[in-house]
């Protein structure tokens, strides 16, 4: 068998030797043999029976379709758990609806900044938003169109359509204040569902747009009361950051002033 | 002189049923190494995209970011290189069990065509952004028609042949065969068709994917491996297997549980959740067909444990055995939440796919093939001493790369369930581990490389012409 130094001389001389080599010198082939099953085993496959029949039980929760929970599971709450993310107060639950109002419906003209584009005049410091807000509910219920001059530059091409079958007077009240606060600065006052349901009681019949000229004074305001949450204490506080930013745009959001000349360039 | 005359006569038979088989077998064998080492190039390569993305970042080397070359790369390796090697061998068995000469080896090897092809659309499929992002079924949609068809033609032929096997009983490897033949269809059949084509809740989807995954595993690739084991053990011993009984209840076992699999996976999820339980005590109920496998194997080897040391086949189908009853022991485990909650959403899922493809499937089937090749080609293996590198550098791999994913895997769970901290904390938790698992990689890389160079070689006949074999011992210093 262990013929390593001959092996090419077999080769040589008889071929055939090494032509069935490995399919000669290989073993039977297999069969399956008779010992009988140990105690053992038989043992250990019940051990495993029984765990498994205790796993099923417990974890299958009665084979409910309708329960992705094992049986007797109760939700807790993990020790020190905070809930994620900053609280916020009612008023800026407030601004953030109106956020979400206008980057739905104003979005799309007068840009996220506020600052138009085109025929589209700006919102940012605009007179028609830091003044009256009688004659703004007027426009953002019925529109406006024709020549309307702001910040002294005169718009007048495009026109605004009526909100007042798209937005309730809640949204509308929240995407006024926001504007205001935004572009606008003004801090020490929200305008409220109530106000705007007043308004749209007077106004809400109008079936044309409005002209610049057919709007209310400049220094009407809707008249209603703040609601509680508006209280002193935070108007004085808030007083001060309005003063100071009242004419720089947004204070909340820096990147609009980083964004604004950039927008320009791309006009 | 009749007995003698009667072994003749069985060796010529041999000889001429490995003569009718060499073409398919051949074909399956090469076509699988090369798939095999573009797999293991690419899992090095995906390896280290996941802590380095930057790693072979050039605009056109795109296709090799961690999402494209992941999936790339386990679908080379299941589809490419398991399945086909695996069904080389078990054409090789089949033969050689049903004592019957190949015949029409043509619509194999047109067949493998198919197979092939559908890989190979499959892969550069994944690489060109088409991908489906389903594990083990990356693939395009187009593909697994395809897939489909060619194995259902192998299927026939090997149905066809278990019709013409010469009469008698029926060995344990054909049971095993036979069952691989059915269940591959079926499983691959049902995932498609409730993940591509009848598609239902996006969860439906995950756990109809994990069921697919783990049905694999335990009704494909297992009975391909386990088939050959049971042929290759015995046959080098030259021993029956011990216990028939044994090898029943590990074969029944093994195919009325492995179908209720995988969803385990996902316990604690958004699934009803006898879903994760039926799939849970299914895993923990395959240890009873696991340790009558491993009993039967255990007491077919006693005593001559020295055949570990020499012979190529069963040194490297006792290591894939073992492995397997490895893979089953943490499988079960991991069905308890206990330890589950850390191995289901982390490297180890990487772990476990690797210790069952790689691990125990691949180093059973590279057994076969250090055993099938030289009864093909006529010549014996070039050198003993690349199957021992190949050995050791597979195991080495392997063996590191299980352990350092699982080890980590399970720091990285860990991470992930501290709610309060940043996400983060899980990625470097688990960076350490995932850098050791690429040093593990390129081992893994260089033996299969290698591997392919050495099957090369016996394919273009340039072996040694020796009639003795080459072992692993000392006894013969490599030629």
């Amino acid at each position: 068998m262990m013929s390593e130094n001959n092996e090419n001389r077999d080769y040589e001389h008889k071929p055939s030797v090494r032509e069935h080599a490995s399919a000669r010198r290989e073993k039977q082939d297999p069969e399956a043999g008779f010992e009988p099953l140990s105690l053992w085993f038989f043992s250990i496959c019940a051990f495993v029976l029984m765990i498994g029949g205790g796993y099923l039980g417990a974890k299958s929760a009665g084979f409910d379709f309708g329960s992705t929970q094992v049986s007797g599971y109760k939700a807790g709450t993990p020790p020190n758990f905070t809930p994620a993310g900053p609280v916020l107060s009612e008023r800026d639950k407030y601004l953030k609806s109106g956020e979400a109002v206008y980057k739905t419906v104003c979005n799309g003209c007068h840009q996220f900044n506020g600052r138009g584009q085109g025929q589209i005049p700006p919102l940012v410091d605009s007179e028609w938003v830091i003044n009256g807000t009688e004659r703004m509910a007027q426009i953002v219920l019925n529109g406006i169109r024709g020549p309307i001059t702001v910040n002294g530059t005169s718009y007048g091409a495009q026109e605004m359509p009526a909100q007042k079958g798209a937005l309730s007077d809640q949204r509308i009240a929240q995407v006024i204040t926001y504007v205001r606060e935004r572009f606008g600065g003004i801090t020490d006052a929200v305008v409220t569902k109530e106000m705007i349901a007043d308004a749209r009681n007077r106004h809400g019949d109008r079936v044309a747009q409005y002209t610049a000229g057919e709007l209310a004074a400049e220094d009407a305001m809707l008249s209603g009361e703040q609601p509680a949450w508006m209280n002193p204490e935070a108007d004085a506080a808030e007083g001060e950051t309005s003063a100071d930013g009242k004419n720089s745009g947004d204070v909340k959001d820096p990147a609009v002033n980083d964004k604004a000349p950039e927008s320009k360039e791309t006009k | 002189m009749t007995d003698n005359k009667q072994a003749d006569e069985d060796v010529l038979r041999r000889a001429a049923i490995d003569r009718s088989a060499r073409l398919p077998v051949l074909f399956f064998f090469t076509s699988a190494a090369v798939w095999l080492a573009i797999s293991v190039v690419l899992g090095f390569i995906q390896s280290v995209k996941l802590y380095a993305p930057g790693f072979l970042d050039a605009p056109w080397l795109f296709f090799l970011n961690y999402g494209r070359s992941n999936p790339a790369f386990m679908g080379a390796l299941v589809y490419g290189w398991a399945i086909q090697a695996g069904i080389g061998v078990a054409i090789w068995l089949m033969a050689r069990l049903c004592r019957a000469e190949v015949k029409n080896p043509l619509t194999l090897v047109v067949a493998g065509h198919f197979w092939n092809l559908g890989v190979l659309i499959g892969v550069l499929g994944i690489f060109a952004g088409y991908g489906t992002s389903m594990e083990w079924l990356a693939f395009p949609r187009a593909v697994w028609p395809i897939l489909l068809v060619a194995y259902s033609l192998m299927v026939v032929w090997l149905i066809t042949m278990f019709q013409r096997r010469e009469p008698g009983e029926v060995y344990i490897s054909v049971w095993y065969i036979l069952g691989a033949s059915f269940w591959f269809p079926w499983v691959y059949i049902t995932a498609n068709v409730f993940i591509h084509i009848l598609p239902g809740a996006a969860v439906a989807k995950a756990a109809t994917n994990a069921w697919f995954m783990s049905s694999m595993i335990f009704l494909v690739l297992a009975p391909l491996g386990l088939a050959s084991a049971y042929y290759f053990i015995p046959k080098i011993l030259g021993r029956p297997v011990y216990s028939s009984q044994l090898a029943k209840i590990g074969f029944w076992g093994l195919a009325i549980l492995g179908g209720w699999t995988g969803v385990q996976k996902f316990m604690g999820g958004p699934l009803p959740a006898w879903m994760p339980a039926v799939s849970g005590v299914a895993v923990i109920l395959l240890l009873v067909p696991i340790l009558a496998i491993a009993i039967n194997h255990h007491m077919t080897i006693k005593g001559n444990h020295s055949l570990i040391e020499t012979s190529p086949t069963m040194r490297f189908t006792a290591a894939g055995a073992l492995a397997f009853t490895v893979f089953c022991i943490l499988s079960a485990l991991s069905a308890f939440f206990s330890l589950g909650q850390f191995t289901q959403i982390s490297q180890t899922t990487m772990a476990f796919q690797l210790l069952a493809v790689y691990g125990f499937f691949s180093l059973t089937i590279f057994g076969a093939i250090y055993f099938i090749v030289p009864r093909l080609v006529g010549c014996e293996w070039p050198s003993g001493s690349r199957i021992r590198l190949h050995f050791w550098f597979s195991t080495y791999g392997i063996v590191s790369l299980v352990v350092l994913h699982f080890v980590g895997g399970i720091w990285q769970a860990a991470a992930y369930s501290q709610f309060d901290a940043p996400l983060e904390n899980a990625v470097s938790a688990g960076r350490p581990y995932a850098i050791g698992a690429s040093i593990a990689w390129a081992s893994i890389m260089v033996s299969n490389v290698m591997f392919l160079y050495h099957l090369s070689l016996m394919v273009l006949r340039l072996g040694r012409r020796n009639e003795n074999p080459t072992l692993l011992g000392h006894q013969h210093p490599a030629a």
